[in-house]
């Protein structure tokens, strides 16, 4: 079965969505290309997930051409268009063009980028040109930007994606509230793609990603059934029970972990229980850990049996009174900073080439004195942005 | 007011007071001494640097490769440095590697240095394959292994190296450094803020000049408590808060204290472990055979850390175990 990014790619440009300045100087571009004006390579940027791959097809769609593709994740990039360059003679004698799209440009080597700008430069007068880049700053050589025109692609709205994903829901005949699709869309931070996976994956039912926004899909079962687990650990004293529940439950053992760490203080009263359930709660945490790092699934069972039947068995009371289980906190805060700290650590990297220490050590010590710099006077912000050619504006948004 | 400090204060003091020499080096003299006599004779071994971080290994490696080659444009050409930490992986490191090896040193230098810094990240698997490369290699290039303890690197790695321990840097060495550097950048520290910077950087110079050019972007005068406000570490009140609260059976109030610190404050779960081990072992509340009881969590936690944890569950852990001796004792 096609994936659904696939499947609704769009195939031609008026069906690429929230871009409509983008499409408009691709078309400029497209009239130099068939009055054989144009120059320069076109080089689309922005974040992935916005419609670059997408549009570069279909601008060979519109132009009638064939696509050589080139892909930086290929071994030898250059040597391919070597190799197309050599032919080109030849494949002119049969009429249709062709259009060279070079995608995810920005994962390319510095000296591999290099030659394929020196390559380019020869091809662009015969032969359009077509590159995709995340971000324009890093990784992409001088080289390159010389010779191609920037068409920037913008993060798309969170609005935007929701009425995507509304219509595939249609179009697929599934049945996804609103509330579900907007967490969707608004945790995918612009990135189209990105929400069409986690769309398909929620429908066809990936358990992790089910659970981190199962309090909105149908939100009383899920809740439901962890409640159920949460007082067969947690009150019950039946404690070979609660491992059951958990195996019934068909929940990703880390969503249900995080309930029971997240509730386990509100019940268990008695230090020494306490101290006991938070140990078994730790070794939980441990044995998950041996378990993904050898790869010996069968680990996991012992993580398990930890955090229900070990945490079941450290209560030395059955605990009194009624108290509401608590969502856990710590989930919906980390997803949503994802984003942010994936930008830090790509500007981090970049710093850490230019400090000699590690992009962590930057984080950690480096963005201290910027943060506290953007405050005041932004002098060093003014000196690192020129450095790492990256805006001013740019950074403070990453790291103020 | 003298506006002296700012006219200067836009580039990074860690860059700009790293030394370019040999000589100019902080403390380590056995190490310089060891170094320069490479310089003299014009070859050296590959390198194996281990110590603690932020006592002049990369520096070191810097300044030999400035002496070496003697002028920028060949130092830019003939030096590359990597992190293995940032790399993502053996191959990686292969193709950089490969990339920079396979061209003749230029300028006539005899050979071209690779720098390959916090080179215990890589397993041991990875390790071994870093040998073949060395050895691939070996007529045109020459390693510098940078590593914080020696034992993790692999006994064939470190046979083949020349290996140098750098020392943890004496207080008074890192203090005479910050007062040099706040003195050229117009900026005032009491005693009591190089003592609060000393602590807070736990003997690592790098991170030192880092904290008070943090605690320097927001004030020219700096004492003990601007220091702790600016650390980024958490002020010890707040961690020495937090183990009360568990040690008085409030283990809600010290579970959300720990979040607070881990989330808002962005303390992470090493330096948080590492501030409760200080406090404890510094403490009057607890008893000997208490602290020997802790102590021992503590190294476990620690432990379970560096594979990796969830660090707010294993700290909870550890409050648990604070509450524990608290209901008791």
């Amino acid at each position: 079965m096609l994936p659904w990014v696939e499947k609704y790619r769009p195939r031609k440009l008026d069906e690429i969505i929230g871009q409509t300045s983008a499409i408009k100087e691709i078309r400029e571009w497209i009239e130099k290309v068939k009055s054989k004006k144009s120059k320069k390579a076109l080089l689309l940027y922005g974040p992935p997930g916005t419609g670059k791959t997408s549009a570069a097809h279909a601008i060979a769609n519109e132009l009638e051409f064939d696509v050589v593709e080139i892909n930086a994740s290929e071994v030898s990039a250059g040597e391919k268009l070597k190799s197309i360059i050599s032919n080109l003679g030849a494949l002119s004698l049969f009429g249709k063009g062709r259009l060279i799209i070079i995608d995810e440009a920005d994962a390319l080597s510095s000296s591999e980028a290099r030659e394929i700008a020196r390559l380019a430069e020869k091809l662009v007068s015969v032969c359009p040109i077509v590159i995709t880049v995340n971000d324009m700053y890093r990784n992409v050589p001088p080289e390159i930007r010389r010779i191609s025109e920037p068409v920037k692609f913008n993060r798309l709205r969170w609005t935007t994606i929701r009425s995507v994903l509304a219509s595939i829901a249609r179009n697929e005949g599934v049945s996804v509230s609103m509330d579900v699709l907007k967490e969707i869309a608004v945790n995918a931070s612009g990135d189209l793609r990105a929400a069409i996976n986690d769309l398909q994956a929620i429908c066809q039912g990936s358990m992790e990603l089910a659970s981190e926004i199962g309090r909105l899909i149908g939100q009383r079962d899920v809740e439901k059934g962890i409640f159920d687990l949460l007082k067969a650990v947690l009150i019950s004293e039946r404690c070979g029970y609660s491992k059951a529940v958990l195996r019934s439950l068909n929940q990703d053992p880390r969503f249900v972990f995080r309930w029971i760490e997240e509730n386990l203080p509100l019940f268990y009263k008695e230090p020494k229980a306490l101290r006991s359930a938070y140990d078994a709660l730790s070794r939980a945490d441990l044995f998950f850990k041996r378990a993904s790092e050898t790869g010996r699934m069968g680990l996991l069972a012992y993580s398990i049996d930890m955090m229900t039947f070990g945490v079941c068995t450290s209560k030395t009371q059955k605990p009194t009174g009624w108290v509401k289980f608590r969502f856990p906190d710590i989930i919906r805060k980390r997803s949503a900073t994802k984003e942010a700290r994936k930008e830090a650590k790509e500007i981090a990297l970049m710093l850490a080439k230019k400090l000699h220490i590690s992009s962590s050590k930057v984080i950690e010590e480096i963005f201290p004195i910027i943060k506290g710099d953007i405050k005041r006077k932004g002098l060093i912000l003014e000196h690192i942005s020129h450095e790492i050619g990256v805006p001013k504006e740019r950074l403070k948004e990453i790291i103020g | 007011m003298n506006d002296g400090g700012d006219r200067m204060s836009y580039e990074l003091w860690v860059e700009k007071y790293r030394p370019r020499k040999l000589d100019d080096m902080v403390d380590q003299e056995e190490v310089v001494e060891a170094l320069k006599g490479f310089v003299k004779s014009g070859s050296i071994p590959h390198l194996l640097f281990a110590g603690p971080p932020g006592t002049g290994k990369t520096t070191a490696a810097l300044a030999l490769a400035n002496e070496i080659y003697g002028q920028e444009d060949l130092v830019q050409a003939n030096y590359l440095e990597l992190n293995a930490s940032d790399e993502r992986g053996i191959e990686t490191i292969r193709t950089k590697i490969k990339d920079f090896a396979k061209t003749a040193p230029a300028g006539g230098a005899p050979y071209k240095i690779i720098h390959l810094d916090e080179a215990d990240h890589l397993t041991p698997q990875a390790q071994h394959a870093l040998r073949r490369i060395m050895e691939m290699y070996s007529s045109s290039t020459r390693f510098i292994l940078a590593c914080n303890y020696s034992s993790r690197i692999i006994e064939p790695i470190q046979s083949r190296t020349a290996v140098f321990r750098f020392l943890p840097l004496p207080e008074s060495a890192i203090k005479d450094r910050l007062r040099y550097i706040a003195e050229k950048e117009g900026v005032v520290v009491s005693d009591g803020g190089l003592d609060a910077i000393v602590y807070v950087s736990e003997g690592d110079l790098r991170r030192a000049i880092n904290t008070l050019q943090t605690v320097s972007v927001v004030g020219k005068e700096i004492d003990k408590n601007l220091v702790f406000k600016m650390a980024g570490l958490a002020r010890p009140e707040k961690g020495e808060r937090m183990i009360r609260a568990a040690y008085k059976e409030n283990f809600l109030q010290a579970r959300e204290l720990l979040r607070e610190l881990m989330l808002e404050d962005g303390v992470s779960g090493e330096d948080l472990i590492k501030q409760i081990y200080r406090e404890i072992s510094t403490s009057d509340e607890f008893s000997d055979p208490e602290k020997a009881k802790l102590i021992s969590y503590i190294g476990e936690v620690d432990f379970r850390l560096a594979l990796g944890l969830h660090p707010d569950v294993q700290l909870g852990f550890l409050l648990a175990q604070i509450l524990e001796l608290g209901s008791t004792g």
